[in-house]
């Protein structure tokens, strides 16, 4: 076998064709409709499903590359994350500049704590030494007014980009066991696969069913049909694939419903984050979706969520 | 020569910086130009920051870029034996002088040497790179460019954000969103060189919105 190709159980091999399949038909499905009755509604789906097949590829390279090339993809995703965020919050002042280099810096060791399978630095580096790191840097330099702001939004916001997503990384470098069939790489793709599939669950329940909303002030969209839905769908795709992880007969239908809800949360946070400062989307990375953040919103908690479970239940 | 000199930039610029740009520090391209096949040409810009030439270097073809010169002041870029070297060969650059008194050659004179070898120019008309995120009136140098070869291509260019980035004065570079924005190579309308000034000026603005 190559160096660079991890030896992968059939398991993950079967789920990206699974996910192939769902493409193929979705791209199909949408196309023969823009044919028969042209719309913008199935013009964006489609720019939307094309968008999918280039993050389907970047994720597929994350599970089947050497973990190595998996964590780097990842730490470069946390930084254009890191990015879009800092650059769209009105909470940075100019003066922060140099402090926020910092915040970068910590990117490459978060990862490389992740890589090292370090679980003490992994877990303490950002939450503990970025947090007096970051205030102490700005203290330093010295410039008071509106310091508050600045001490909570730089490490908080490295928080929900950098801390989340390298559970990802740290997810990736799990080797093969006798209870983990599939490995770490296995348990990414359960993550990333159901994360997304209930962002689509709960836009179409919502789409199709939608009447109660839930904050209306947050994300208009949202309604408690389509959380319901979502909820039900993803819990029965999740025991579905419940293959790529090492939970049991209980465990597998409660943490799919749980990423359901956490998933929804972190599409909530991000949407009030953004109607704050008065954008729709925080970019354009993505053709038909918007910014990074607005596709990992729910990745953010559901990848922290997934990991403390499964480590609690099998390392404590 | 030519050529290897094209591929040495387009290693440098479209390959390593372009990737250095495009994903660590954040800098978005909106539509791409129809590039001409050939120079001459000029590419007109605003200034905030030392990344904005480095932006556009990175986007200028295979085909263009050993025969791109951002035009910079002398003054700044030639200050020693060691920039002169650099801004010539790495950046690729036509050092002009920014005052009458100063030695050197009329800078119009000296750009239009290089029009005639049929090569394209970058410029800044805006002079200095100033106030982020501030339009400064254009100085009349590219009009005057202008009047006398009115059939040359002229590329608007706005740039976004890149004052956040590596502001004037400040050697720290920090990622943050940015973007570039081209506009389609065109001929000038006007004809006198305060009307072409204003012209131009207000192409590049319009990329703006």
């Amino acid at each position: 076998m190559n160096a660079w190709i991890r030896p992968n159980h059939p398991f993950i091999y079967q789920t990206l064709i699974a996910v192939l399949i769902i493409l193929c038909f979705a791209t199909l499905l949408f196309s023969i409709w823009k044919k028969i009755k042209p719309s913008p509604l199935v013009s964006e789906m489609l720019t939307r499903t094309y968008s999918w097949w280039g993050m389907s590829t970047i994720v597929a390279l994350i599970v089947l590359l050497h973990p190595a090339l998996g964590v780097t993809f990842l730490s470069i995703i946390s930084l254009s994350a890191f990015r879009e965020l800092s650059s769209m919050s009105k909470n940075i002042r100019a003066a922060d500049r140099n402090i926020i280099i910092w915040c970068y810096l910590a990117i490459p060791v978060q990862f490389a704590w992740a890589y090292l399978q370090n679980f003490h630095g992994f877990i303490t580096f950002i939450p503990v030494f970025m947090f007096i790191w970051i205030p102490i840097m700005l203290v330093m330099k010295g410039e008071t007014q509106d310091i508050g702001k600045s001490m909570s939004v730089l490490p908080g916001e490295l928080m929900l980009t950098v801390f989340s997503i390298s559970h990802l990384a740290y997810m990736l470098t799990i080797p093969i066991s006798p209870q983990l069939l599939a490995g770490g790489s296995g348990m990414v793709l359960y993550v990333l696969f159901l994360t997304e599939m209930n962002d689509v669950f709960q836009f179409c329940w919502g789409k199709v069913f939608g009447k109660h909303k839930i904050v209306p002030k947050v994300s208009p969209n949202k309604t408690w049909e389509g959380l319901i839905g979502g909820f039900i769908t993803t819990s029965i795709l999740g025991y579905a694939l419940g293959f790529l992880t090492p939970f049991g007969k209980y465990m597998i239908w409660i943490v799919p419903a749980i990423l359901s809800i956490a998933g929804f949360i972190g599409d909530v946070m991000v949407s009030a984050i953004k109607r704050d400062v008065g954008v729709k989307d925080t970019g354009n990375l993505i053709p038909g979706h918007g910014g990074l953040m607005d596709r990992i919103d729910s990745l953010l908690l559901t990848s922290v969520v997934f990991f403390h479970i499964y480590y609690a239940l099998y390392h404590g | 020569m030519d050529k290897l000199r094209g591929t040495f930039l387009y290693v440098i610029y479209g390959m390593v910086i372009k990737f250095v740009l495009r994903w660590i520090v954040g800098i978005q391209a909106k539509n791409q130009p129809h590039w001409p096949e050939s120079g001459p040409f000029i590419i007109v810009a605003n200034h905030n920051s030392h990344l904005d030439t480095m932006a556009i270097m990175s986007m200028i073809p295979y085909g263009l870029i050993g025969i791109t010169h951002p035009v910079a002041a002398s003054d700044y870029f030639g200050k020693n034996k060691w920039q002169f070297y650099f801004s010539k060969n790495i950046i690729n650059a036509i050092l002009i002088k920014r005052k009458k008194d100063d030695p050197g050659q009329n800078p119009i004179e000296l750009m239009s040497k290089f029009i005639d070898k049929g090569h394209g120019l970058i410029i800044f008309p805006e002079g200095s790179r100033g106030e982020p995120q501030v339009l400064q009136p254009f100085k009349k140098g590219i009009g005057i460019l202008l009047e006398k070869y009115p059939n040359i291509p002229y590329i608007p260019v706005y740039l976004h954000g890149m004052g956040k980035i590596l502001p004037k004065g400040e050697k720290l570079l920090v990622p943050f969103q940015a973007t570039i924005t081209w506009g389609n190579p065109s001929l000038v309308k006007a004809t006198s060189a305060d009307e072409i000034t204003a012209e131009i000026e207000q192409q590049v603005l319009a990329l703006s919105v």
